[in-house]
């Protein structure tokens, strides 16, 4: 029995232990559910986390891609970097020799800067010669025109004796003619009272009559003579006529010669004599051109003096260059006139002479000084000018304002000074000859338009005002007619330095254009109007003002504008203002101008 | 850094040192490797430098700048060298004619003008 009781205990408690393995079973199958449902919730999250990982990989990629770009970008910087440094290296060297160069160029500027004060000096040293050629220049006008004065009275003299001499001569031949008229009657007469004698004796009748002739005869014999005595007197006037001549000629400055018909000297004065160095007897009765050794036999002369008579002409400034050994060389003028001698109906030649050896000689050495001196004057300026220019290249972005400004006056200064020795060597050539000039075709009032308008830029001061048309072509230089025009216009400038406005008119006058430049400035005195076209004169005002320049502006304005076959004047009144006009012959196709 | 050998050669003749001494520095400017002399040196030195060329001024102490165009036009060997006449007298252009110079420059004249003078005729006598 015991063993049955175990047993049922033990099926008791395998009952028991079922029953509850049952209930843990049960309580298991509830867990595995729940763990379930947590398995499928990890396995939701694994699948989020698998994504996120997916997207992470990528992101790497990625990352490592821009890393491997960002490498290669520091590589290149890296030979930048090398590059830059290779050549900060080179412009290091660069600025070395550029800081060398700048000495260099700093002693070169003071070496340059010494040359132009040298110049300076060179320049003011001419400057002052030239003042001196001025006044010697001025001293020999004023003799010169001295001397003319004093030949234009003596031939004003002369010619009124000559005419006085003439009119006594006429008287003389009247006279003559008169006498030989009444010597015929007076042998006539005294037939006749020979023969009133005869009668008297024969016819006493007659007597009375005879008587009467007698009468007559002593009033024709007292008519007789104060006939006598008016042709005394009449020679008495002739021989003062001539002996006041032969004074007048005695005592003047001026050669004289008289000859003949035959071209021998009759006479001459003191003056051929002492000028030829050639005594009275040598020349007196000598054929003319055997004077002195033949040295007045040229062909001019001979042309000049074998005219005279046949053709009864005259000629005047007959220049003739004596060249003798001891004396020199000897230039004369020559002036040619035809005498006519009544009494014996003989015809004289008189040939008066002007010596202006001296003259000529002075003007030479003048007009070679200014040439010259104006050459001379150009190498300094140019010197000056070349280096005024090269600094302001070198300047002309410098911050130094002083400086830039300084160089720009000295610039137009020196472009100043070279305006004026170019116009001190025209004037030279004008002198001589050597002016030249282009010919070409242009439309005036194009070249008017274009002046005024660049010289309204000098004066603002001043409306230029153009009033009139041309309408028409003029040949000639261009460039010169320019320099007139320009000229009066700055002129006008010049001297009207209160006015405000100047006129300028354009016309057409017979066949010229025609332009007037007016001002209403300080204006010209009467007395100076003729000479302000004359060399080196400039007018002042009435206080003795002075203006700027050297007085030849006009002279070379009008040389250009009668070398261009036209005329130039002025109309003005002190104090009120000048116009200034020129005119020029207008160019028609079919008629060139010849310059 | 300036190579040397490319430069063009002016030589400059003139008896004022100014003129001289503004030649060189307004040549030099441009690059021009400029030869000065006072007088004329003579063809065989001329012939030495072989200038590409030669500025010559008319009026040189004792001397006549035109007979020493004349001279190296004449000879073959310094011909081709042009010359430009320098002066201050009125008629440079007809001084440049008869002396068979190439060009003139009137004293004084603008720099421009004497650069532009230059080049041109460096640049004709490139091929020498």
């Amino acid at each position: 029995m015991k063993i049955k009781k175990t047993d049922e205990d033990e099926l008791i408690t395998a009952r028991k232990e079922l029953v509850f393995q049952k209930e843990e079973k049960g309580k298991r199958a509830a867990e595995l559910g729940i763990a379930n449902t947590e398995k499928g919730k990890r396995a939701e999250e694994l699948d989020i986390a698998n994504i996120e990982l997916a997207y992470q990989d990528k992101e790497k990629e990625k990352r490592a891609a821009e890393l491997l770009v960002a490498n290669v970008e520091l590589a290149f910087q890296n030979k930048e970097k090398e590059k830059r440094a290779a050549e900060l290296l080179i412009a290091n060297i660069e600025l070395a020799y550029q800081n060398d160069e700048k000495e260099k160029r700093a002693e070169e500027l003071m070496v340059a800067n010494k040359e132009l004060a040298y110049q300076n000096k060179v320049k003011e040293k001419r400057a002052a010669e030239l003042i001196i050629a001025n006044e010697e220049l001025a001293f020999q006008n004023a003799e010169k025109e001295k001397r003319a004065a004093e030949l234009f009275i003596a031939n004003k003299e002369l010619a009124f004796q000559n005419k006085e001499k003439e009119k006594r001569a006429a008287e003389l031949g009247i006279a003559n003619v008169e006498l030989a008229y009444q010597n015929d009657e007076k042998e006539k007469r005294a037939a006749e009272l020979f023969i009133a004698n005869k009668e008297l004796i024969f016819q006493t009748g007659e007597k009375e009559k005879r008587a009467a002739e007698l009468a007559i005869a002593d009033i024709e014999l007292a008519f007789q003579n104060k006939e006598k005595e008016r042709r005394e007197i009449a020679n008495r006037e002739r021989e003062q006529s001539l002996s006041y001549a032969e004074g007048i000629l005695g005592t003047m400055r001026e050669p004289l010669l008289v000859l003949d018909e035959r071209l021998r000297v009759k006479s001459a004065n003191e003056a051929f004599y002492r000028t030829f160095s050639i005594t009275a007897k040598e020349t007196e009765g000598t054929l003319v051109y055997e004077l002195k050794n033949r040295r007045w036999d040229t062909p001019q002369l001979r042309e000049a003096l074998e005219k005279i008579l046949p053709q009864k002409s005259s000629f005047n400034d007959l220049e003739i260059t004596f060249d003798f050994p001891i004396v020199g060389s000897n230039v004369m003028l020559l002036n040619g006139r035809r005498l006519l001698q009544s009494e014996k109906g003989e015809e004289l030649i008189l040939l008066a002479m002007q010596d202006i050896t001296e003259q000529r000689v002075l003007q030479q050495r003048n007009d070679s000084f200014m040439s010259m001196a104006s050459h001379e004057l150009k190498t300094p300026v140019t010197t000056i000018k070349t280096l005024i220019q090269i600094l302001q290249i070198r300047y002309k972005k410098s911050a130094d304002t002083t400086l830039v400004e300084y160089l720009s006056t000295i610039g137009q200064q020196i472009e100043q000074l070279t305006k004026l020795v170019t116009d001190l060597l025209d004037v030279s050539k004008i002198k001589a000859d050597k002016f030249v000039l282009e010919e070409r075709v242009f439309d005036f009032d194009a070249l008017v338009i274009e002046i005024v308008k660049s010289c309204q830029l000098l004066s603002p001061q001043h409306t230029i005002v153009v009033t009139g048309a041309t309408h028409a072509q003029v040949s000639g230089d261009r460039n010169s007619i320019s320099r007139v025009f320009i000229n009066l216009i700055t002129n006008a400038i010049k001297y009207s330095p209160v006015a405000d406005k100047i006129d300028v008119t354009l016309s057409n006058v017979r066949g010229n254009v025609c332009v007037r430049i007016t001002d209403f400035g300080i204006g010209i005195a009467k007395s100076h109007q003729n000479k302000i076209f004359e060399r080196f004169f400039q007018v002042g005002n009435e206080n003795g003002q002075s203006f700027a320049g050297l007085g030849i502006g006009l002279y070379i304005s009008a040389a250009i504008v009668v070398q261009h076959h036209g005329q130039i004047g002025v109309k003005s009144e002190a104090g009120k203002g000048s116009t200034f006009f020129f005119e020029l012959p207008t160019h028609t196709a079919s008629e060139p101008i010849t310059l | 850094m300036r190579v040397v050998s490319e430069k063009k050669k002016v030589l400059v003749i003139d008896d004022n040192t100014g003129i001289l001494f503004v030649l060189q520095q307004a040549l030099e400017l441009k690059q021009y490797e400029v030869h000065i002399s006072e007088t004329y040196p003579g063809i065989d030195f001329v012939r030495n430098i072989s200038p590409d060329l030669i500025c010559l001024d008319v009026s040189l102490v004792g001397q006549d700048g035109r007979d020493v165009a004349r001279e190296l036009k004449a000879d073959p060997r310094t011909k081709h060298i042009p010359i430009i006449l320098l002066t201050a007298y009125p008629n440079a252009e007809d001084m440049a004619r008869e002396s068979g110079a190439n060009d003139f420059l009137s004293k004084p004249f603008e720099l421009t003008l004497l650069w532009e003078m230059a080049a041109k005729y460096t640049a004709f006598n490139s091929g020498e």
